[in-house]
């Protein structure tokens, strides 16, 4: 296990350090140059003069690299071509945001989506089944920003059941510690303040949820047919067990390996989902301001938001693919 | 009366393609004790009859379309399966073909064991563990008190054979039916499973009922032989009787067929010639009969029942049964007090 | 497979036949699939006799210019009328030509250079494979669609950009799936045969290897276009679409009218139906095709 996993870590450096180069070359091949790209029409001359020598420009490429790389390292993303303000700040703030949002609509699609598919596999070919399967299907097949518009416009506007825009009634007061409003809520014991931070939550997480939810389904369900057919499954019902004892330990316990790799992947899909979606709902996370940066073409923005997401999703799969590898024993005892 | 009763057991597989009749009405009778070699080629149905036994068939598809089996005195058939649940690990156990898919790979197998264990003894944690070893130590697997704690793939598959086996028997069966249990292994560590198993059997006055393709692995093992072909028994007998007389064409050209160490060096290996029919359609007459050298009209028109020949305790389903000139005579070492296992 | 199940297979004499027909066998049967077909037939019908079907042209002006209210469905106009006055409906028709054209061109492109890129790296093996390979995985590290926003945010906007983006970012899957089918067709024992014999690697390739190979990419290829139609729709959302305010594409007709949601609800909600509809018909076929293929993954 030990070596299996200091291999992992081992190859996801190359992976990296290819990530780090393809952003670099991206800010260098950005329209009018990095000065006009990274500060935008009104930088001043000094500024673009300090610019040039930030980066490097007039230098070789691997030192332009090597300047460019100690920054990231060091923390420094630059600044935003609009604001002016520094990315790492901004991420700081937005990131808990898009955070929560994730999370929450992983939950979702988790809670439903599992015993969706495991009732779908046990009753296979029946009425449920075939249900979920055109339903997820069709999950599959929305554009998750239409079906954000279409939550919003039926439940929000309609119904008038949900609120339609940001985290917080704003009315509301609430201590930020954390900036994860359900946190702050919690520690601050308002419960007011809690449900409403969680009914700010539903619509966003919902619209967020429904594709890796359908994708969780139909890997549940393929996993769950498939451990069933298994030998050591026929064994156990060989053994008179019962059969809910076989469904939790023989068949759940191994069909969910499989599962929890394809919960882990979901990662890209919910950040790139948060782009098109937190705007729809206004909410203040890392997603709406990327859909900015493109729309002001704030090109350093752009470029530290496409780095730290990347990042986020390589260190992601990593820990999906280390905690396979504990979860199952044929990796863990080698 | 005998332990565990078989009348007319018929199995079919319903699947959309087509309908297939695995089990043909097949019946014997097995005393506590008793060893019993159900073969025959693959597809034959002899795994599906065990299963079927059970109420383990895959479903949907697999269903009993008729019969009786009776155990203890009650129709395992007709009870509803939580009772079945009771018999079925306790009672009757059964051990698979392929030990490293049969065994769960999350579980350690010490777990397997004692779910066994936990669930039809009512064990407390630690005396299940405390069994768990023990088995282990009995099918001779060394360290039990580590391996317990080990996972399926981190044994050898003779091991991990043993590992079934010591699951199998832990709440003492009265039936222990092998479904093709050395297949998978090597020759040398199929010798040794075999040896287990009879040393089992004499030491727990356990039945058997060993379902394999290969001949050679009944000749030592059991004491009385069925040879199933199409889902039918075509001939019963003691084991040294079907070595000696085997009357029925089939189970002639199963003995030609096997390498034999005190054969002439020049002799020909014989092959059954043809293929297994397809068990689609309804078989008109002897099911072997495309392939019989021995068939007749009648052959091809009526279906042969099992009836006795040559004695009592010897049985062929054939209309034209192999002559006395073409008899192998082969000698098999006799297995234990010959008698025991009812037809 | 059970014992018993295997014994049930093994009995059944199977009629001698090809993959295809096989193949082709059950996705006749197969009753989603069969609705996908028909959905995307209504699509292509509707894409190529646009100017019949669709009473106006897609930039029209025809009621009144009330970009605050926008008239909703009525008899004369199926849609109702958007921002800028035109009728809805025959956007929504137009705006097929493009969904469809989107999507062949740019899965032809991502197909295009991922097999050449697989076929290199599957051949020659070394490495070829794990450079190319290497670049793949970099690539498959970085979400489609932010990739697509890197690269059109290089390219610049447009339409013909948005199609070479969206395609650059399915490369990398037909590069696997083709290497992979390679490598698992080079060691099998009839190409060994073959090579034996002496026939040429080229000829090995072309006539042994790809045939086999091509099942699975055709299905990756139709799931490849559903993917493509929604990606283009998300990057027309976002922007960074064809600069043309009037150019009848569903995802920018839905970025338009977003803000609209409230009194215009049509505006959005048609166009979407229409990527929703088009999108499940991909996927409706793709995965009948992968269950002709593979009838295990049903079982």
């Amino acid at each position: 296990m030990l070596n299996y996993a200091l291999r992992r870590v081992i190859l996801t450096i190359p992976i990296l350090l290819g990530l780090s180069i393809i952003v670099f070359a991206f800010v260098r091949a950005l329209p009018g140059g990095p000065e006009i790209a990274l500060l935008g029409e009104r930088g001043t001359d000094e500024q673009q003069e300090q610019i040039r020598e930030d980066l490097g420009l007039d230098q070789p490429v691997y030192v332009q690299y090597g300047r460019y790389m100690s920054n990231v390292l060091s923390g420094d993303l630059g600044s935003s071509t609009r604001t002016r303000q520094p990315i790492v700040e901004e991420l700081k703030l937005k990131f808990p945001a898009t955070f929560e949002l994730s999370i929450a609509a992983m939950f979702f699609a988790i809670l439903i989506g599992v015993p969706l598919g495991f009732i779908a596999a046990k009753r296979y070919q029946g009425l449920l089944d075939n249900t979920s399967l055109v339903l997820s299907l069709i999950g599959i097949s929305f554009p998750v920003f239409f079906l954000a518009l279409l939550l919003k416009y039926i439940f929000s506007i309609k119904l008038g059941l949900l609120p339609t825009i940001g985290r917080l009634d704003i009315t509301r007061s609430l201590e930020h510690p954390t900036n994860f409003y359900v946190l702050d809520a919690i520690i601050a014991g308002d419960t007011a303040a809690l449900g409403d931070a969680l009914r700010h939550l539903v619509l966003p997480a919902v619209a967020l949820g429904t594709i890796p939810l359908a994708i969780v389904a139909r890997i549940t369900r393929a996993a769950v047919l498939d451990v069933t057919s298994e030998d050591y499954v026929r064994t156990a019902r060989a053994k008179g067990l019962d059969p809910r004892v076989i469904d939790r330990r023989h068949v759940l316990k191994n069909a969910l390996l499989p599962v929890i790799t394809i919960i882990g992947l979901q990662t890209g899909l919910l950040l790139t989902g948060a782009i098109l979606t937190e705007t729809v709902f206004a909410w203040p996370g890392v997603g709406s301001w990327m859909l900015e940066a493109i729309r002001f073409r704030d090109y350093a923005v752009l470029q530290g938001g496409i780095l730290f997401f990347a990042v986020l999703i390589v260190f992601v799969n990593l820990l999906v693919d280390l905690s396979y590898a504990f979860l199952n024993p044929r990796i863990r005892y080698q | 009366m005998a332990l565990l009763s078989v009348k007319d057991l018929s199995v079919k597989f319903v699947t959309r393609k087509a309908t297939v009749r695995a089990v043909n009405g097949i019946s014997f009778d097995l005393e506590a004790g008793g060893t019993l070699g159900i073969v025959g080629e693959s597809g034959c149905g002899k795994s599906v009859s065990s299963l079927a036994m059970l109420g383990i068939l895959p479903k949907p598809a697999g269903r009993v379309m008729r019969g009786e089996v009776n155990f203890d005195g009650v129709d395992l058939l007709k009870i509803p399966d939580s009772q079945l649940r009771q018999v079925r690990g306790k009672d009757i156990a059964m051990i698979f073909q392929d030990p490293m898919t049969s065994l769960n790979p999350v579980l350690t197998i010490g777990r397997q064991i004692t779910e066994s264990l936990r669930k039809h003894l009512d064990m407390s944690k630690d005396d299940a563990k405390k069994e768990s070893i023990s088995l282990l130590g009995r099918v001779g697997i060394p360290a039990a008190e580590d391996r317990i704690k080990d996972f399926p793939h981190q044994f050898s598959g003779g091991m991990r054979q043993r590992v079934m086996i010591a699951m199998a028997i832990s709440c003492r069966p009265k039936i222990l039916i092998a479904d093709e249990p050395t297949t998978a292994l090597d020759v040398t560590i199929q010798a040794q499973i075999l040896d287990l198993l009879k040393h089992l059997v004499a030491e727990e006055n356990m039945a058997l009922i060993l379902i394999t393709h290969d001949l050679g692995v009944v000749a030592g093992t059991c004491e009385r032989t069925n040879v199933m072909y199409a889902g039918r028994f075509v001939e019963s007998a003691t084991t040294s009787s079907l070595f000696a007389r085997p009357r029925h064409p089939y189970t002639l050209g199963l003995l030609k067929s096997v390498p034999r160490l005190d054969a002439a060096r020049k002799e020909k290996l014989e092959p059954i010639g043809g293929t297994p029919l397809s068990m689609t359609q309804d078989i008109e007459g002897c099911a072997f009969a495309p392939r019989c050298i021995y068939a007749t009209d009648k052959s091809r028109e009526e279906t042969p029942e099992l009836a006795r020949i040559d004695s009592d305790d010897h049985l062929v389903a054939c209309w034209n049964p192999v002559p006395d000139e073409d008899l192998p005579h082969v000698e098999v070492v006799a297995t234990q007090a010959e008698g025991r296992t009812a037809r | 497979m059970s014992i018993a199940e295997a014994e049930a297979k093994e009995l059944r004499l199977e009629r001698p036949s090809s993959l295809g027909r096989d193949a082709l066998e059950r996705f006749r049967h197969n009753k989603s699939a069969l609705v996908g077909v028909a959905v995307i037939l209504l699509l292509i019908l509707v894409a190529i006799f646009a100017p019949l079907i669709a009473p106006y042209g897609p930039r029209e002006q025809v009621g009144g210019l009330d970009s605050s209210d926008p008239a909703g469905p009525s008899s004369e106009h199926l849609m109702g009328l958007d921002e800028q006055g035109r009728d809805e409906f025959s956007r929504v028709v137009y705006g097929a030509r493009l969904s469809l054209l989107v999507g062949l061109v740019s899965v032809t492109f991502g197909l295009t250079f991922g097999l050449i890129l697989g076929a290199l790296a599957g051949y020659f093996g070394g490495w070829v494979d794990t450079t190319i390979m290497r670049i793949m995985d970099i690539m498959l590290s970085i979400p489609g669609l932010l990739l697509a926003i890197g690269l059109v945010t290089l390219l610049g906007r447009g339409l013909i950009q948005i199609m070479c983006a969206v395609g650059i970012t399915t490369v990398p899957i037909f590069a696997r799936l083709l290497r992979g089918a390679i490598l698992a067709q080079r060691e099998s024992d009839y190409v060994l045969a073959a090579r034996s014999v002496g026939v040429p690697g080229g000829r090995l390739l072309m006539i042994h290897i790809l045939p086999n190979a091509l099942a699975p990419v055709i299905v990756q290829a139709t799931l490849a276009m559903a993917t493509a139609i929604i990606d283009v729709a998300g990057l027309s959302f976002l922007g960074l679409g064809p600069a043309d305010p009037s150019f009848p594409e569903w995802g920018k007709m839905l970025a338009d009218n977003a803000s609209r949601l409230e009194r215009a609800a049509h505006l959005v909600i048609f166009p979407g139906a229409a990527v929703v509809i088009s999108v499940l018909g991909l996927n409706l076929i793709g995965d009948g095709l992968r269950e002709s293929i593979d009838p295990k993954l049903r079982s």
